[in-house]
């Protein structure tokens, strides 16, 4: 049928099937900033558009319902080249992180003031209510808001950020992200704008059973139908064992999964691959694939799957570990470690107090908007891969093993990625399209569906520790001891780091002369555990701080005080760490600053600590704090690599390894080289994270992006300069000592000024050495570690367990932050996402294994509307020599805090505790029911 | 699948009639959905003009196709003294279905978690209908429409809110895991007090995993008693008769028993703020 209506200003009369969606239709028409997030629930709200001035999800209208009237997208905002004032807003705020949300939120912005030119925060909570961010925590848009309300009214809109670093010029002050204009306008970025119109379309037919053994499977029929181009089973796949884990080779984490097994291990393990002409023929033939299983016992839990004689999940194929990690052939665990510094026993004999307390960290996903999404293809006999991966080197490595070719017959382009958060550092899914575009020669796309999203791609794992801890009257800490126990799933990528990383972001905080750890993970038959933002962290502090924090209520001692008294200080020699190493021994550490006290002073005056609304009897208020810490990158392990080249006309670009998830690792690159070279941030360009065109880099986990990337950055970038004086000194016949670089790329201090621009002129001449590129790699023994203090306030119900979070303060160190704006976002970020994690986020799974709640309706992510009231994120400069110009890693550090300051909040409101997260209000009450007996 | 965009009433009925299965497809947050889409063709009625919001001394009548946040930012619902059900679509907190979704398509969805459901029972509201080409608009009661089977409900043209009476107050209360959550408990209520005591009483349940509905029991714990003065302990027994008379579903909302435990609270928070307690009992 034929529908007309007008587009962004201009009359369109399309013919359309009738069930089309508008989303769908859109995109046909062009359109790219109407994304789906939620696969047709209406619960992101990223395919949003504004709909006769109203915001609306276009994936739920049906296109005939377009008839007649007006759509507006943001393709339509912006006139040629100057961007909508609310698009420029959004940039000079800050609020763009990944980006894949921020047309519907634009879009939200207009509709709102639109109608209201001085809307009040709460009309700016509901007119964003139905949009999910994962990456921002929404705060900065307030900002963003006033400051498009006062543009749209004649005026500057200008955003004040904090300030730091006084003495240089780019680095420490807030400026547009270097990606910012091509998100907002919403031009081609991500995966998913790269496919072309013949791609094959590859869908996984995914297992019914925890356990089961495939005893036949017939895929004749779906090969016959029409437009299936290639079914891929176990019969025909590659046999060869990897693993998925995005790690640096030797990985710590064991192969141990084909692509397609004869063997299914969790509900929703791959069975077969098909690949067709469209989404619809692939899901058609996915149905026509005849499977016999043998089903078998399944463990589904840790305790189910460390018992005597269990059913082992990998009962054919023990796992290859490319490093030891302590895998017990012939039982379930897939890694174990264990340490000790100092004397443990010893030290609970000192001990006037000793705490034993148990607790639980059910998993809980990551959920970027954009799925995992992966377009493959050919090229000169080459396989390119378009992937939206944090580790583009490790996906080629991993899929050249999977493919048996070599690495450099494959070329890995890392789009911009649509939210990452430690996710996408696993190869989930990339194999699996370049399987199918290596044996058609076809171009791939495989864009996983939410519901795989939540099922097969990875979430954090689950954990459950026990503490011990001894204290002297006073709180001095006498002895620590952990024990932890993880599930992996059915597979074990980060089967060790990430427990073993539960130990080493949570003991090294404490003064304490002796600790203890021991980390076991098991395999069970659910989905696979892997890397997340805090990789572990969270578990660990977790458990860790809110122990300490009943430590302090048992002694009657003032929490912060608590913290402040035990914490870390510079300058101290952190011997655990030589114990906590990846699978290889560690290296100790000596602080190299440490910002705890500012930050728990800071956090103090933002929360009002010590004063609470008074207790009405059904409802009471109650504050918690916890200290954190996480690291930057890994040293002797972590590897960065970048080029800067000078351009003819003194301006440079930067080709670095390092991959921009969201975080803005390009624009901290950009600046930290703008600094150094004396020019401005939009004198430098670059191009990040192509295997075929920029050089190595581990990619972006650890926290290693500014440490590592940057660094590496930093010391080309000081090549470049070395290299530039160098030929100004020819050219100037003077002494090279005397020369430097200033603003704006003018060269002082010899007998005649010269400008860099001469000096690229003369080097790119014919009469010159040629074109000046520095290359700068970094590798360290050492790295600067962030900390950070995070405040809650809550306000409990007694008698529905339900918990308000009424303020939340994130107080971090992170050294010198290079982009305050954009590292105050990843903080706010980090902590929304962990407060989600903290209240309500919870996977959950049935009795079978099947998880109950794969969608947005069941499995609730954190909106604008959970913010609470108050949220403060903070930055304290802290002075460090290691990394470039001082900084440390910023974001994934921002969710350890939440759950151990909330959980503390809520003792202190109504006297219990709860030790397993999220904290639901069905887990309140029954905690204060479990008091009531006491 | 078709979708028709019928202009008439009697249009849109007819090919209700002539394809089967179909539905009537309002704003399509529902049915459009990837959660409750149905195999069928629709029958769209954006372009019947099943809109405005007509007050008269009694009533306060909005079309079908009207939508939430039409209803929430009306002052015509406003000056009609129904503020709760302004509230009611505004606890759907989701702008950009609400901009979608319509109070018509809210009852002829009849969801059991429905924000707007349980506050249209409170109010007595009825739907005017129509359900064969060229026959008259017809009335009944919300209640009685959802208590017809799905595929029997006629196309709803308006629903109509009688205007509260003096003395009449309404007191709502819903809990939910987060902002964006559907809720897992939800009681409306409605007194008409003369003086401290309550002389008429709705308790509507919703939210519970059924049909949204009056809890005859809870109305007669208030109604006839003082409630500002020495039957305060009305309020209690009337939670009791709430708990008493739901059993909501488990789910990965949350148990049983506790659904239940929140719901006599809700419950009787909703009562005080109908007094005036906690709110302004609007």
């Amino acid at each position: 049928m034929k529908v007309t209506f007008t587009l962004n200003g201009a009359p369109r009369s399309v013919e359309v099937e009738g069930d089309v969606r508008v989303l769908a239709l859109l995109q046909r028409l062009g359109i790219r900033s109407v994304r789906s997030g939620c696969d047709h629930e209406g619960t992101c709200g990223a395919c949003s558009i504004l709909l006769d001035g109203d915001l609306v999800c276009s994936c739920l209208l049906m296109a005939p319902q377009l008839e007649g009237r007006t759509v507006l997208t943001v393709e339509g905002l912006a006139k040629g080249r100057d961007l909508h004032p609310i698009q420029a807003a959004f940039l000079d705020a800050g609020t763009v992180q990944c980006g894949y949300c921020m047309p519907a939120q634009i879009l939200g912005v207009k509709a709102l003031l639109d109608k209201n030119p001085s809307p009040s925060r709460a009309q700016v909570v509901d007119a964003l209510s139905g949009n999910y961010c994962r990456c921002t925590g929404y705060e900065r848009l307030f900002t963003a808001v006033t400051s498009a309300a006062e543009r749209l009214q004649g005026g500057e809109g200008k955003v004040e950020n904090a300030e730091f670093a006084a003495e240089r010029r780019v680095v420490g002050k807030a400026s547009r992200r270097i990606d910012g204009e091509q998100l907002v306008r919403a031009e081609p970025s991500y995966v998913e704008d790269m496919v072309t119109a013949d791609a094959l379309y590859v869908r996984v037919l995914a297992s019914p059973h925890a356990s089961a053994r495939i005893v036949k499977i017939d895929a004749s029929r779906a090969r016959a139908l029409p437009g299936v181009a290639l079914v891929v089973t176990h019969e025909n796949g590659p046999s060869v064992l990897y693993g998925s884990a995005g790690q640096n080779f030797p990985e710590p984490s064991p192969y141990d999964r084909r692509l397609v097994d004869d063997r299914v291990r969790y509900v929703g393990d791959r069975v077969a691959i098909v690949a067709a002409e469209t989404a619809a023929i692939a899901d058609e033939a996915l149905k026509l694939i005849d499977v016999e299983y043998a089903v078998q016992p399944a463990v589904l839990s840790i305790e189910e799957a460390a018992a005597a004689g269990a059913p082992l999940v990998h009962d054919r194929d023990p796992a290859i570990d490319p490093l030891p990690i302590g895998q017990e052939k012939g039982t379930n665990l897939a890694a174990k470690a264990d340490g000790e510094i100092g004397n443990v026993a010893q030290g609970f004999a000192q001990a006037d107090l000793v705490i034993e307390r148990e607790f639980h960290c059910p998993q809980v996903h990551a959920l970027p908007q954009e799925p995992h999404v992966v377009f493959t293809r050919m090229a000169s006999g080459r396989l390119v891969i378009h992937a939206a991966t944090q580790v583009p080197w490790h996906l080629r490595r991993i899929v050249a093993k999977v493919l048996d070719i070599n690495e450099s017959r494959i070329r890995v382009i890392k789009e911009r990625i649509g939210g990452g958060f430690g996710h996408k550092q696993d190869i989930v899914h990339e194999e699996v399209a370049a399987w199918v575009t290596w044996q058609t020669g076809r171009p791939a796309y495989y864009r996983m569906s939410r519901e795989e999203e939540f099922i097969s791609a990875r979430f954090r794992h689950e954990m459950k520790f026990r503490i011990k801890v001894g204290a002297k009257k006073d709180g001095t800490l006498t002895a620590v001891e952990q024990t932890v126990l993880a599930n992996t799933g059915a597979y074990g990528p980060h089967c060790l780091t990430v427990p073993m990383n539960a130990s080493s972001k949570s003991l090294p905080l404490l003064r304490c002369p002796n600790m203890k750890f021991s980390t076991r993970s098991y395999y069970t038959n659910t989905p696979i555990a892997g890397a997340y933002q805090g990789y572990g962290a969270p578990q660990g502090s977790f458990a860790t701080q809110l122990v300490l924090a009943e430590v302090a209520a048992e002694l009657g001692l003032d929490l912060v005080e608590y913290m402040e008294k035990i914490r870390v200080r510079a300058g101290d020699m952190l011997d655990i760490m030589k114990i906590l190493g990846e699978g290889q021994e560690g290296i100790a550490q000596k602080v190299s600053s440490c910002g705890l006290g500012e930050c728990l002073a800071r956090g103090a005056e933002l929360i009002g600590w010590g004063r609470k609304a008074p207790d009405d009897g059904r409802c009471a208020e109650g504050l918690g704090v916890a200290i954190i810490q996480q690291g930057s990158g890994l040293p002797g392990i972590d590897a960065a690599n970048a080029t800067v080249k000078l351009n003819g006309d003194g301006t440079f670009q930067i080709l670095m390894g390092g991959t921009d998830l969201g975080t803005g690792l390009d624009t901290v690159a950009v600046k930290i080289a703008a600094e150094l070279l004396g020019v401005n941030q939009d004198d430098v360009s670059l191009i990040a994270a192509d295997t075929d065109v920029t050089p190595f880099d581990v990619g972006a986990y650890a926290s290693s992006g500014t440490y590592f990337s940057g660094s590496a950055v930093y010391r080309a970038a000081e090549a470049m300069r070395e290299m530039i004086l160098t030929e100004a000194a020819g050219l100037l016949k003077c002494d090279r000592s005397k020369l430097r670089i200033e603003h704006h790329g003018r060269i002082v201090g010899g007998p005649a000024e010269l400008t860099i621009a001469k000096v690229a002129h003369h080097t790119q001449g014919g009469g010159g050495p040629g074109q000046l590129v520095a290359h700068g790699g970094f590798t360290t023994h050492e790295a600067p570690i962030p900390y950070g203090a995070h405040y809650a306030r809550v306000r409990v119900d007694r008698r529905t367990g339900r918990v308000e979070l009424r303020a939340f303060a994130a107080v971090q160190d992170c050294g010198t932050p290079i982009n305050p704006d954009l590292a105050q976002g990843q903080v706010l970020g980090g902590a929304l996402k962990a407060i989600g994690h903290s209240l309500f986020e919870e996977i959950v799974f049935d009795e079978t294994g099947r998880m109950r709640n794969p969608n947005y309706w069941d499995y609730k992510v954190p909106m604008i509307g959970d913010v609470p009231a108050e949220f403060h994120a903070e930055l304290v400069e802290v002075k460090d020599h290691l990394g470039p110009f001082g900084a440390k890693s910023t974001s994934e550090i921002a969710m350890n805090g939440a759950a151990p300051a909330i959980a503390a909040a809520i003792h202190d409101a109504v006297g219990v505790w709860v030790r397993t997260w999220p904290f639901t209000a069905e887990r309140v009450l029954a905690a204060l029911d479990e008091a009531a007996k006491d | 699948m078709n979708v028709f965009t019928p202009t008439t009433v009697g249009e849109a009925l007819e090919l209700r009639r002539s394809h089967e299965p179909s539905f009537f497809l309002g704003g399509g947050t529902l049915i459009n959905g990837s959660r409750w889409s149905r195999p069928g063709d629709l029958v769209a009625l954006g372009r019947l003009g099943l809109t405005g919001i007509d007050l008269t001394e009694s009533s306060c009548a909005i079309g079908a196709m009207t939508t939430l946040s039409t209803v929430a930012g009306s002052p015509t619902v406003a000056q009609g003294g129904l503020a709760i059900l302004a509230r009611a679509a505004k606890d759907l907190q989701r702008i950009n279905i609400r901009n979608a979704a319509t109070l018509g398509g809210v009852v002829g969805a009849n969801q059991a978690f429905s924000d707007v459901l349980p506050a249209l029972i409170a109010l007595d509201a009825v739907v005017e209908y129509q359900d064969a080409v060229g026959g008259a608009p017809q009335r009944e009661s919300v209640v009685d429409y959802l208590a017809r089977r799905a595929k029997e409900r006629p196309l709803i043209l308006r629903v109509v809110v009688p205007r509260p009476g003096p003395g009449t107050r309404f007191g709502m209360r819903r809990q939910a895991r987060s902002a964006g959550d559907l809720p897992y408990g939800k009681v409306v209520c409605r007194l008409v007090l003369d003086g401290g005591r309550c002389i008429d009483a709705a308790v509507v349940v919703g939210a519970t995993g059924i049909t949204a509905r009056r809890v005859p029991a809870a109305e007669a714990a208030v109604t006839g008693k003082d409630l500002a003065g020495a039957d305060a302990g009305a309020l209690a027994a009337a939670a009791a008769a709430v708990v008493a008379a739901v059993t909501p579903v488990a789910d990965v909302r949350g148990g049983a028993d506790f659904k239940k435990r929140v719901l006599a609270v809700l419950a009787e928070d909703a009562l005080r703020e109908a007094l005036g307690e906690d709110g302004d009992g609007r």
